[in-house]
C-alpha cells in the first residue's frame, strides 16, 4: 500500500466512526458489518496485489499541480474498494463498541394463550437479564423467568478479608439454588426493540413461565454485558455495593483526598447478595484522608494492589441543562462505569482493604514499565520539591510530568498569597487576584501547555536527538532509545490522547526520518491519520472527545495552514506592509479594550472601510514614490519568525476560533497574542525543568545541578506565569455563539479550498475550463452560485429552527440553589431573568459563566433586551457582572430593594465602565442604566400572529422598598408566574391584593427556591412552617390555577451556609405539600429533573424537564483537559 | 542537528550560570543551597513552600508529610 492510500484509509476510517455517531445500526447488524468488512478488506488486499504488479508504486506518487493522470479502471478500483473497506471497518468498529452485543439466551413467544420457548445459548455468567420486546406489544403481558443461581461469596480468612490466592484469583464458595423473578410486567402500546432490566441475578435460565395468557407477543430474553454501568445507581440514598479488584492506575493525590482508578473483577450489587463478575469498565473512587490505610493508598506505589471495598456506587451524571458538560458521556469515553465516594463509619472500621495474595507478605505490583515510569516520576517530583517553590513548582510539575491536578487549586503568581510564603516571589506585584492559575492560563489561550501534548513530545524528542548528538552517537542507534523514553513520558503522563497521538506520530517521524530519509512535513501528513487511525481503533467514541479533536486539529492547522498563509502574508511589501501592520494593530486595540464593540457589524462596516481607505494611500504613497521601508515585508523577517507568525495564524483559523467556540462557546482572544511569547519560552522552560529533573537524579552532584537549573528556570517560569496573568487581564475571554455543525461543515470547506486551491484550479478546474463552451462555462458559475445560495438559505433555516418566530420559548436554568430564566420572546426579544449564584470557595462555581452564557451562546443569542434581577439575594444576583461582561444588555432593570446593591462590589464596577458617560460606550452603543420597575408596568408589549405578548410586574408597589419582583410573562392564553424571594408576607400580600385574572399562570416558578421563611429561621424548623406553606404559598399556587411549577432547588449550602440543613427540610416540605394540594399539577424541581424547557405558541405549551430523556441528579464540576 | 545540539549547550550553560547567580542573589535559594550541603533538606525554604503539593512524595528516609484530616467543608467540596 502506497503512503496516500494509507493516509486515505485512515482519514475513510475516521468517516466511518462519524458515519456511525450519526446514523448507528442496532446491535443485530453487528455481526453481519464484521464480515462485510471482513469480505471488503480481502476483495481490497487481491486488487492492490493485481495493482502493484501492472504498476510501479512510483508512479502512484504524483505532484499536486501536474495535469491529470490517465484513468485507469484498476487502480479507481482498487482506491474504491479500499475507501469503502475503511469507511464499513470505521462504521462496524464503532457500533461494535457502543453496542456491546447482549448474549440472546432465548425466545418467548405467545400465541392464542400458549406460550413457547426457544432458548438460544446458555448464559456465560451470572448476570442480570433484559427483555426485549421483538414486535409491538398490543395487551399487557405478565411473566416470570426461572432458571438457577450459581451464589459466589467471597473466602475469608480469620480478618474477615476476602482471600486471593498466589495467582491473583479470588477465591469463592459456590452455592447453588433455584432461582425465579419477580412478575416482569410489560405494558400494552410498549414499541418493538423496548427493553425492561431484571436486576435480579441468574446462572442459567431454564424458562419463561407465562404470568397472564396474552393472545400475542414475541420477546426475546438476553443477558448483558456485565459493565460497571450496569451494577451503579442513580439517585440521593443508594445501597452500598461491594467490590473486589484492582487499582489499575496511577492514584491521583490531591492534599486533602485521592482519587483512585479501580478495576473491578468482581461486584456485589445486594447486601448479602451474590458476587457478579465483571468483564468492563473501571470505577473512580474517592478515598479521604479520615480513611484507615489512607496513606499507603495515596501514593504512586498503590497502583496494581488488589482491594476489596464498599460504598455507594454512583451513575455519573448527565448532563443537568442543554448543551452543557455531560459528566456521564465524558466519563463513558474514559471506560469508566461509576464514581464511588468511600465513607468511613462511625465505629472506624475500614470500608477500604488492601488484599495480600496467599503466600506474599506484600501486595501484587501492577505492570512492570508502569511502575518504573511511575517510580521515575516520583523521583523527578521529589527533585522539583527541592529545587522550585511555589507556585513555580506546580506550574513545573503540569508542564513536565503531567500533573494537572496538582495545580487544580494554585492561585495566581500575582496573588497576596505568595508574598506571604516561605519563598519570596522575584516580584512584588500586591495584587489581590483570588484567580486560579489554570483559569488565567484558559483566558489567555496558553492552557494548552499544561496537556502534555506535542509540543512537549517534539521539544523533548529535540532534546534526546541533540543529547546523542552532542555525544556523537549515530542516528540509526539512538532513534529506538528516544522512542523508547517518549513511550515512558506518555505512561507518566497518563497517556491521555494528546500525548499518545503526539508519542505515535513522533516515533513515525523518527523511524521515516532515521531509516528511510523522509522530511517532517512529509512524516507529518502521514503521522496524523495513522496516530488517528490507532488511538481510534482502541476507543472509537474518542473521535469527539475535545483532547483528541483539539489535539489533531491543532496539527493539521499546523501542517497545512501554515504555508498557505506564509504564502499570503509575504505578499505584503513595503507600504502595503506598514498598512497590514496598523490593520493588525486596529483589531488588537478593539479585541483588547472594548470586546462587545468587535461583536457589532458597524465595527467590521468601519474596519472594512478602514483597511480600504489604509490600502489605497499606501498605493497612492507607492506612485509617488514614498516608500519609508523600501520593500521590506513579511518575507524579509527571519524565516523562523515569519513561519512562527503564520503557524499561529493558521492555528487560530484552523482550530482555536471554530473548535474552542465549539466545545467551550468561548475563544481566548489573547491566544494569538500571548503564544508568540509563551511558546518560544515554554521550549525553554521545559527543557531546563526535564534536564533538571534527569540530572537531579544523579546520586551526589545531580541535585546541586538540578538547584542552579531550576533556579534559572525560576526566572522563566515566573515569566510564564506572568505572561498568563496580564494577558488574561488584557483581553477578554469573550463567550461566542455555539457554530452547529452544519456551519462548521461549511468553515472547513471553505478552509479546505484556501489550502488546496492550487492543485484544484491547475489539476481538476483550469484544464476543463479551458476546454469548456461558453454555455457550459455559464452553467458551471451558475451551479457555483446555486450551492453557495443553497447554503445560505439553509443557514438560515437552520437559524430559524433554532429560534422560532412566534414561539415563547423558557428555559429554567439547573443552577443549584440559585435562580436563571432565559426568556425567549415569540418576536425575538431575548430576556435574562436572574443570574445564579457565584461560589468563590474551593468549591468555585459561577453558574452565569457556566451555565447561563453557554445557554445563551447555544440559543444562538447575540444580544440581551433586557437583564431582569428580581431579588437583592447573592443567588439571583451574584452573576449578574459576569452577564454584563460578556454580554450587550440594553436594559437593566430591578425592583428598588436591589439599589444598594447595584453599587457595590464587581456589579458596580461594570456598571461603571458601561456608564452612558462613558464615551467609548455610548458611541458603540453598549452603555447600561439600571431601571427600577414598580407594580403595574407592563414591558416588551408586542403581537405576533395575533396573540399579544408580554412581561407585567405584578409587585412591588410604587415606594417599596423592600420586596422583590413578582413577574407574570403572557402570551396569547398563556401564562408564567414567576414569585423570586417572595416572604409568606409578601405572598399574602399578592394573594389578597392581586386579582386572580392577573395571576393566572399555567406554570409557576415556586417562591424563595421552595424554602420561603428561610430567612426569619435561625435553628430547626417552625412549628408553624407546613400550614404557612399550605395556606399563602399553596393558596398562591391554587389562585393562579397552576398546572406545573417548578422549584429552583440545588445545593443550598454555599448560598446559605449553616441553615443548609434547615434549607432541604424546608424545600421537601414544601414540595411535599404542594404535591399534595395541586394533585394534578407536575410538580418539577431543577435539582432532581435538570433544567426545565416550556414552549407555547400563544394557544397551547409543552413543557419539559433535561431528565425527562437523560439519566442523573448532580451537576458536578469537571475540568476538561485539553491540548495540542 | 550539529547546530540543534550546539544550541543545548549554549542554554545549559548559560542556565547554569543564570542559576548560580540566582542562587548567590535570592535568599531562599541561598538556604536551600546550604541546606543540601549540611544534608538537611527538609530545613529548605523550597521543600517547606511545597508542603501540599503531593504530600506522598517525600524525602528519602522520612515518613511522608502527616495529612490533615478533611473538614466537613473538605469532604463536601470533594464530592
Amino acid at each position: 500500500m502506497t503512503q496516500n492510500k494509507l493516509i486515505g484509509f485512515c482519514y475513510l476510517f475516521i468517516i466511518g466512526i462519524a458515519l456511525a455517531m450519526a446514523f448507528p445500526l442496532g446491535s443485530a447488524a453487528v455481526a453481519p458489518l464484521w464480515l462485510g468488512t471482513l469480505a471488503l478488506g480481502l476483495l481490497t488486499a487481491g486488487a492492490l496485489h493485481l495493482v502493484r504488479r501492472r504498476r510501479p508504486a512510483a508512479a502512484d506518487e504524483e505532484s499536486l499541480y501536474a495535469p491529470p493522470a490517465r484513468f485507469d479502471a484498476l487502480q479507481v478500483s482498487a482506491w474504491g474498494l479500499l475507501l469503502a473497506a475503511a469507511l464499513l471497518f470505521g462504521y462496524t468498529r464503532y457500533l461494535a463498541m457502543i453496542q456491546p452485543p447482549d448474549q440472546l439466551v432465548g425466545r418467548v413467544r405467545f400465541e392464542a394463550g400458549s406460550v413457547t420457548w426457544s432458548p438460544a445459548s446458555p448464559m456465560s455468567s451470572t448476570s442480570f437479564l433484559k427483555v426485549r420486546t421483538l414486535a409491538p406489544v398490543e395487551e399487557d403481558i405478565e411473566l416470570r423467568l426461572v432458571g438457577r443461581l450459581e451464589a459466589l461469596r467471597p473466602v475469608r480468612d480469620d480478618n474477615g478479608l476476602p482471600v486471593l490466592d498466589a495467582d491473583g484469583r479470588w477465591n469463592f464458595t459456590r452455592t447453588d439454588m433455584d432461582q425465579a423473578s419477580d412478575p416482569v410486567l410489560i405494558p400494552a402500546g410498549t414499541p418493538a426493540g423496548a427493553e425492561l432490566l431484571v436486576a435480579q441475578p441468574f446462572t442459567h435460565l431454564d424458562r419463561v413461565e407465562p404470568v397472564n395468557q396474552p393472545a400475542s407477543g414475541s420477546l426475546a430474553i438476553l443477558k448483558p454485558v456485565n459493565a460497571v454501568s450496569l451494577f451503579a445507581r442513580s439517585g440521593r440514598n443508594v445501597v452500598p455495593v461491594s467490590i473486589l479488584g484492582r487499582i489499575t492506575a496511577d492514584p491521583w493525590v490531591y492534599s486533602f483526598k485521592t482519587v483512585l482508578s479501580i478495576t473491578p473483577d468482581y461486584i456485589q450489587y445486594q447486601p448479602d447478595g451474590p458476587f457478579f463478575p465483571v468483564e468492563r469498565q473501571t470505577a473512580r473512587v474517592t478515598i479521604n484522608p479520615d480513611l484507615p490505610g489512607y496513606d499507603r493508598l495515596a501514593r504512586s506505589a498503590a497502583y496494581g494492589f488488589d482491594v476489596a471495598l464498599t460504598g455507594e456506587l454512583i451513575a455519573p451524571p448527565s448532563a443537568a441543562n442543554v448543551g452543557a458538560f455531560d459528566q456521564a458521556k465524558y466519563l463513558r469515553n474514559y471506560n469508566i462505569g461509576g464514581q464511588m465516594m468511600i465513607r468511613t463509619p462511625m465505629d472506624g472500621s475500614s470500608p477500604f482493604s488492601v488484599i495480600v495474595p496467599q503466600g506474599a507478605d506484600v501486595p501484587r505490583d501492577g505492570n512492570g514499565l508502569v511502575e518504573f515510569s511511575l517510580y521515575l516520576r516520583d523521583e523527578m517530583v521529589r527533585v522539583i520539591k527541592q529545587t522550585m517553590p511555589q507556585p513555580n513548582s506546580a506550574f513545573l510539575g503540569a508542564l513536565t510530568l503531567g500533573l494537572r491536578y496538582g495545580m487544580q487549586n494554585t492561585v495566581s503568581i500575582a496573588s497576596d498569597q505568595h508574598e506571604g510564603g516561605v519563598v519570596a516571589p522575584i516580584l512584588e506585584l500586591g495584587h489581590d487576584s483570588d484567580e486560579l492559575i489554570a483559569d488565567e492560563f484558559r483566558a489567555s489561550g496558553i492552557n494548552h501547555v499544561l496537556a502534555v501534548s506535542g509540543l512537549h513530545v517534539t521539544i523533548i524528542t529535540i532534546m534526546f536527538m541533540g543529547i546523542f548528538t552532542l555525544l556523537k552517537v549515530s542516528k540509526k542507534v539512538y532513534v529506538p532509545f528516544v522512542i523508547f523514553a517518549l513511550v515512558i513520558f506518555a505512561i507518566i503522563t497518563g497517556a491521555r490522547p494528546s500525548t499518545l497521538r503526539a508519542v505515535i506520530m513522533n516515533s513515525l517521524f523518527l523511524l521515516t526520518w532515521g531509516y528511510m530519509g523522509q522530511g517532517v512535513r512529509s512524516s507529518a501528513l502521514l503521522g496524523v491519520p495513522v496516530a488517528a487511525f490507532i488511538i481510534l481503533l482502541q476507543n472509537p467514541a474518542m473521535a469527539v472527545d475535545p483532547s483528541f479533536t483539539l489535539s489533531f486539529g491543532a496539527i493539521l492547522s499546523l501542517a497545512l495552514l501554515t504555508q498557505p498563509f506564509f504564502d499570503l502574508f509575504k505578499k505584503f511589501q513595503g507600504n502595503d506592509f506598514i498598512a497590514l501592520v496598523l490593520m493588525v494593530a486596529v483589531l488588537t486595540w478593539a479585541f483588547a479594550s472594548h470586546w462587545l464593540l468587535v461583536v457589532t457589524l458597524r465595527f467590521w462596516l468601519f474596519y472594512a472601510l478602514l483597511g480600504v481607505l489604509l490600502f489605497w494611500l499606501a498605493r497612492v504613497l507607492d506612485r509617488r514614490g514614498i516608500r519609508p521601508i523600501g520593500t521590506y515585508g513579511f518575507a524579509n523577517i527571519h524565516p523562523g519568525i515569519a513561519g512562527f507568525i503564520a503557524a499561529q495564524f493558521g492555528m487560530q483559523i484552523g482550530m482555536m476560533i471554530p473548535l474552542s467556540a465549539y466545545y467551550f462557546y468561548r475563544w481566548p482572544v489573547a491566544g494569538a497574542y500571548a503564544n508568540l511569547i509563551a511558546i518560544p519560552l515554554v521550549g525553554v522552560v521545559l527543557q531546563l525543568s526535564m534536564l533538571a529533573g534527569l540530572i537531579g537524579l544523579i546520586p551526589g552532584f545531580g541535585l546541586y545541578i538540578a538547584l542552579l537549573l531550576n533556579a534559572a528556570n525560576w526566572i522563566f517560569s515566573t515569566l510564564f506565569l506572568l505572561i498568563g496573568h496580564y494577558f488574561a487581564n488584557w483581553f477578554a475571554y469573550p463567550f461566542v455563539v455555539k457554530p452547529t455543525l452544519r456551519w462548521l461543515f461549511v468553515y472547513y470547506g471553505a478552509v479546505a479550498l484556501f489550502v488546496w486551491w492550487r492543485p484544484l484550479w491547475f489539476r481538476l478546474v483550469r484544464p476543463r475550463w479551458n476546454k469548456a463552451s461558453r454555455p457550459v462555462r455559464g452553467l458551471a458559475l451558475a451551479a457555483v452560485a446555486l450551492v453557495v445560495a443553497a447554503l445560505f438559505a439553509s443557514g438560515r433555516a437552520e437559524e430559524k429552527a433554532i429560534r422560532q418566530d412566534g414561539q415563547l420559548s423558557v428555559s429554567i436554568l439547573s443552577v443549584g440553589y440559585g435562580s436563571g430564566i432565559l426568556i425567549d420572546a415569540p418576536d425575538g426579544t431575548a430576556i435574562l431573568v436572574d443570574t445564579a449564584f457565584v461560589q468563590t470557595d474551593r468549591g468555585r462555581r459561577n453558574d452565569a459563566e457556566r451555565t447561563i452564557m453557554p445557554h445563551i451562546c447555544l440559543k444562538r443569542i447575540r444580544h440581551l433586551d433586557a437583564l431582569i434581577l428580581t431579588s437583592p439575594e447573592p443567588e439571583h444576583i451574584a452573576g449578574a457582572a459576569t452577564i454584563l461582561e460578556h454580554l450587550d444588555v440594553d436594559q437593566l432593570l430591578h425592583p428598588a430593594s436591589l439599589a444598594p446593591r447595584l453599587a457595590e462590589g464587581e456589579l458596580a464596577g461594570v456598571l461603571a465602565a458601561r456608564s452612558p458617560s462613558r464615551l467609548k460606550h455610548r458611541l458603540s452603543g453598549t452603555a447600561i442604566e439600571p431601571r427600577a420597575l414598580v407594580a403595574g408596568e407592563r414591558l416588551f408589549e408586542s403581537e405576533v400572529n395575533g396573540k399579544a405578548f408580554a412581561v407585567e410586574v405584578l409587585g412591588p408597589a410604587d415606594g417599596d422598598a423592600k420586596a422583590p419582583l413578582s413577574l407574570r410573562v403572557v402570551y396569547g392564553d398563556f401564562a408564567l408566574l414567576i414569585a423570586s424571594d417572595l416572604t409568606f408576607a409578601q405572598q399574602q400580600d399578592l394573594l389578597d391584593n392581586t386579582p386572580a385574572s392577573r395571576l393566572k399562570a399555567q406554570v409557576a416558578v415556586a417562591p424563595g427556591h421552595g424554602t420561603p421563611g428561610l430567612e426569619g429561621i435561625t435553628i430547626g424548623m417552625p412549628k408553624n412552617y407546613e400550614r404557612s406553606i399550605t395556606d399563602i404559598t399553596g393558596g398562591l399556587l391554587k389562585k393562579a390555577g397552576a398546572e406545573a411549577v417548578v422549584f429552583e432547588f440545588g445545593n443550598p449550602r454555599p448560598v446559605v451556609g449553616d441553615k443548609y440543613k434547615v434549607a432541604v427540610k424546608l424545600h421537601g416540605a414544601a414540595r411535599r405539600i404542594v404535591e399534595d394540594l395541586l394533585a394534578d399539577a407536575r410538580v418539577l424541581a431543577t435539582d432532581t429533573d435538570g433544567a426545565v424547557s416550556i414552549v407555547s405558541d400563544g394557544s397551547t405549551y409543552t413543557l419539559a424537564a433535561q431528565y425527562d430523556s437523560e439519566v442523573g441528579f448532580v451537576d458536578a464540576p469537571t475540568s476538561l483537559e485539553v491540548g495540542w | 542537528m550539529e547546530q540543534g545540539s550546539k544550541t543545548l549547550l549554549i542554554i545549559l550553560v548559560t542556565a547554569l550560570l543564570m542559576g548560580a547567580l540566582v542562587v548567590a542573589l535570592n535568599p531562599a535559594y541561598r538556604q536551600a543551597f546550604f541546606a543540601l550541603v549540611r544534608g538537611e533538606p527538609a530545613a529548605s525554604p523550597i521543600w517547606t513552600s511545597n508542603r501540599d503539593y503531593y504530600p506522598d512524595v517525600a524525602l528519602p528516609a522520612s515518613a511522608p508529610a502527616p495529612v490533615e484530616p478533611a473538614s466537613p467543608e473538605t469532604a463536601h467540596d470533594a464530592e
